[in-house]
């Protein structure tokens, strides 16, 4: 595998990354989100993979291996597991409809690629074309938590903003430092059973899933 | 010295040690029952109070300085502690009150009688007790603060020990408020001594220019932050409420000890500057003399004993501020007795008034506990149910009315000279001082007055109720303790020259410029040896006097009748004058600032007069019409801003987006 061809990889797997990125925003069934979710870790894994090969820091393949089996496997299954508990199928109707929602993100992606911009410049990594795709991801992240209304859609809108964290890592530095990826990597397991913990409780409390309904614990004036 | 086993710091640090865990066996309740560890606690606390006087008298006496290291990673630099003669001098109160005070909770807070509070309690308190003496060890910010919270925290749980009752939760939600608010004030003063000093450890004494516009916020901060806590009269609103129903041996310590720890926070931090400008001295001297006469104008106007202790607390902290405004003037007109009489007056009056009015509180405390009220209308006739008692209160109020021959006096002695050092100048110093005097003895007068008040009406005459008469003189545990108290009241009324040195040394160490004029001492400015003198022929005269009256009793008829009778067919103790009517001349006079509340009844007309009352209440005047209305205010005016908070997660998460945006683009800019 040649250098170019290693960046060029890298960068299908970017514009993929992207594409699951903006099919979370569009998908309205839950199980089709972490199904598209497990997706955008295992293009992660592997562009993070190809990264590795390509620059030689060995360590990468770790971080690879790493996110396989924790955003490919470990993470979807959880959540498919609480979702066939909980029995939820579908989101509930989102705050702004699906179209404008993917209008604002074309706008976060746009508006990441001018920012980047300078670093481009700089940089003189293979990598520095995905930075402006990682902090879109991020951004439609947030995006998604801002849009959807129900707990499970929230976190995996958390879920694809850190993504897009560990992307950037990747393409502004060749990673972070292993202890970093591996204390990343812990948070996020126990991250995932304090929301199962809390998916419970929330559905139990307000019989419903929505966390429009958590405003009710505002105290009154 | 620090190679020696008992060297002073030894001693200081074991006992802070010692008090601030005396309380830890208490809350594993299966390993003693809760009877045994408030014995355990009290004897532990007892041990830390005299290994704590032993080594700050040692530092006092040695004038030894030492600072240690502690091995301690925050990233905020180094942490030192260390003792010098103003920290040792602030630690007599410190050791001296809560000692007492854990001896008097024995009997007064008895594990028996409250089981459910007293191992929360007792914990607190030795925390409480451990972590002033911490703050006053600490030198540097950081664990000044940490020192500092938990004292305060401490604080909060012993206000709140019987937080079953609705009025003490109140209180304890606004000391909580109000320590918190002084405390961001701290937080403003640190940074800024670190960006003027360089470190977050304290300067050398002196060693900061105080003419620098960061050095005035300085001062500002810290007079808001420790003013807060030592309840200067518009920062004062936490302290009747919390003082009147935290138990009586915790308003002692809070009242003797905590309130010192804010008047020490404010020495330290005046002592890191020199050439301090004129306006320092005077807004000190300002907030000391309406703290003063403010402080016992409330006091004359309350009916509850303990409320009307906590308003003489706020006067007798604008004495201290008065003393220390003194100093101040004199640093900045280049007066080296006018800041020696200043600093000695005011750092003596800090342990004066840790003596008496702890003595004063245990007192009250004892009535509280005899009688079953706090509201001095339905106590009365106390002295002859509980004679010792009564003396000891007598001791107490004779001293924080500033009379010879007790201690209040020598204090306010060297503050008076100081003011009448300050007249001989010239310009704003000398009008300064020139007003104050009379301001001083104002306050004088008044707490005279009060006391009287406080004697006759709790003391003399008979009981108004009968539900609420005395029963029983309080055990040897509050006894004794009232007793160490008054007999330190005496001592140092009787031979303040014993005092002169440590009190110099410790005027010293906060400021160092003292020491460039050799020729000001204690001993030549202010005459010791004649208050002494004059003291034991007072005391002879009072002894001759008290045994001829005694003689003359004894020849004269024996009978009984109700005070204040006037003749009447049949009179009844309610006859009596009350607190309200025994005041209302004075509350009137202040009415301005008091705003009583009366409510009088109609004249009664006709055959049959329909019943009616008379009923007066001096409230809270700054808190509940200027803090109360101003924060209502602002809380309407706030209102759209809320609206924020909408409690619905998405705008939060919006928030967060917006801001990461637009910081995006304020860098690309």
């Amino acid at each position: 595998m040649t250098h170019t061809f290693a960046v060029q990889l890298n960068s299908l797997l970017a514009a993929l990354i992207l594409l699951t990125a903006f099919a979370l925003l569009a998908q309205r069934k839950i199980l089709g989100l972490v199904h598209i979710f497990a997706w955008q870790g295992f293009f992660l894994a592997l562009s993070t993979a190809v990264i590795g090969y390509a620059s030689g820091e060995h360590h990468l393949y770790i971080s690879s291996l790493l996110t396989l089996v924790m955003k490919v496997i470990l993470l979807p299954y959880i959540l498919y597991t609480l979702v066939r508990k909980l029995k939820v199928h579908r989101d509930i109707d989102a705050v702004v409809n699906i179209p404008t929602t993917m209008l604002l993100g074309i706008m976060l992606v746009v508006f990441s690629y001018h920012l980047t911009a300078p670093i481009r410049e700089l940089s003189n990594l293979m990598t520095r074309s995905t930075l402006a795709v990682a902090l879109a991801t991020v951004m439609l992240g947030m995006l998604m938590m801002v849009t959807r209304r129900h707990a499970v859609t929230q976190i995996l809108g958390f879920l694809a903003m850190e993504n897009g964290l560990f992307f950037a890592a990747t393409s502004a530095t060749y990673g972070m430092p292993m202890v970093v990826e591996l204390g990343v990597a812990l948070d996020l397991l126990i991250a995932a059973f304090i929301f199962g913990i809390f998916f419970f409780h929330i559905s139990t409390t307000f019989e419903s899933l929505d966390v429009e309904q958590m405003a009710k614990l505002k105290e009154t004036d | 010295m620090a190679q020696e086993l008992v060297s002073p710091s030894t001693l200081i640090f074991t006992a802070t040690l010692l008090a601030a865990f005396s309380g830890a066996p208490l809350l594993v309740p299966r390993l003693l029952s809760a009877s045994r560890g408030q014995l355990l606690a009290t004897m532990l606390m007892l041990a830390a109070s005299i290994l704590g006087l032993t080594g700050a008298v040692l530092v006092l006496v040695t004038a030894c300085t030492e600072t240690f290291q502690l091995a301690w990673t925050l990233p905020f630099g180094r942490a030192e502690i260390g003792i010098d003669p103003l920290t040792a001098w602030f630690l007599l109160p410190i050791f001296l009150i809560p000692g007492c005070a854990a001896l008097y909770a024995r009997s007064y807070w008895h594990a028996d009688n409250y089981p459910a509070s007293v191992r929360k309690m007792t914990f607190f308190f030795g925390l409480m007790a451990g972590f002033m003496s911490a703050v006053t060890l600490a030198r540097d910010g950081i664990t000044f603060l940490f020192a500092w919270e938990i004292m305060a925290l401490a604080a909060y749980f012993l206000v709140a020990t019987e937080d079953e009752k609705p009025e003490v939760n109140s209180a304890g939600t606004l000391y909580l408020i109000t320590t918190h608010v002084g405390t961001l004030g701290l937080f403003g003063l640190f940074p800024l001594l670190t960006l003027a000093a360089g470190s977050w450890l304290f300067p050398e004494a002196g060693s900061l220019d105080a003419s620098s516009p960061v050095a005035a916020a300085m001062f500002l901060t810290a007079l808001f932050g420790f003013g807060m806590k030592a309840g200067i009269m518009p920062l004062h609103i936490w302290l009747p409420s919390a003082h009147a129903n935290a138990p009586s041996h915790v308003s002692a310590a809070m009242s003797g000890v905590i309130l010192k720890v804010g008047v020490y926070g404010i020495v330290r931090s005046l002592s890191f500057f020199h050439s301090v400008p004129l306006w320092w001295g005077a807004l000190v001297l300002l907030l000391g003399v309406v703290s003063g006469v403010v402080g016992v104008a409330f006091a004359i106007g309350q009916h509850d004993l303990k409320r009307l202790l906590a308003y003489h607390s706020i006067e007798n902290i604008g004495i201290i501020f008065m003393g220390l405004g003194v100093a101040l003037i004199g640093q900045a007109t280049g007066s080296a007795a006018m800041v020696l009489l200043g600093t000695a007056g005011a750092l003596l009056h800090v342990l004066n008034h840790a003596t008496f009015k702890a003595l004063l509180f245990l007192g009250a405390g004892s009535v509280i506990h005899a009688t079953g009220t706090r509201e001095m209308d339905l106590m009365g006739g106390v002295a002859r149910k509980l004679p010792y008692t009564a003396l000891l209160f007598g001791v107490g109020a004779v001293a924080i009315c500033g009379l010879p021959p007790l201690n209040g006096f020598v204090s306010e002695l060297l503050i008076y000279l100081g003011f009448f050092r300050g007249i001989q100048g010239s310009g704003i110093a000398a009008a300064a001082t020139a007003l104050a005097a009379p301001a001083l003895a104002v306050v004088g007068g008044l707490a005279v007055a009060c006391f009287v008040k406080v004697y006759g009406i709790v003391f003399l005459g008979a009981p108004r109720t009968e539900e609420h008469a005395a029963h029983h003189e309080a055990g040897w545990q509050m006894l004794l303790p009232m007793t160490i108290l008054a007999v330190v009241c005496a001592a140092v009324g009787l031979a303040p020259a014993l005092l002169s040195g440590m009190l110099q040394r410790a005027s010293l160490t906060a400021f160092p410029s003292l020491g460039a004029d050799a020729g000001t001492s204690l001993a030549t400015l202010a005459p010791l040896p004649i208050v002494s003198a004059t003291a034991f022929i007072l005391l002879g005269l009072l002894a001759a006097l008290a045994l001829w009256y005694r003689r003359r009793l004894a020849a004269a008829p024996q009978g009984e009748t109700v005070t204040w009778g006037c003749g009447y067919q049949r009179p009844t103790p309610r006859m009596q004058y009350s607190s309200s009517s025994f005041a209302e001349l004075l509350t009137g006079l202040y009415s301005f600032v008091l705003k009583p509340l009366t409510h009088r009844p109609g004249i009664a007309s006709g055959i049959f007069p329909a019943g009616t009352r008379f009923h007066s209440h001096v409230p809270e005047a700054v808190l509940e019409l200027v803090y109360i209305p101003s924060l209502e205010r602002l809380y309407k005016r706030f209102l759209p801003i809320r609206r924020m908070q909408s409690g619905i997660l998405q705008q939060y998460v919006l928030y967060i987006l917006i801001t990461l945006v637009l910081l995006f683009v304020s860098d690309y800019l």
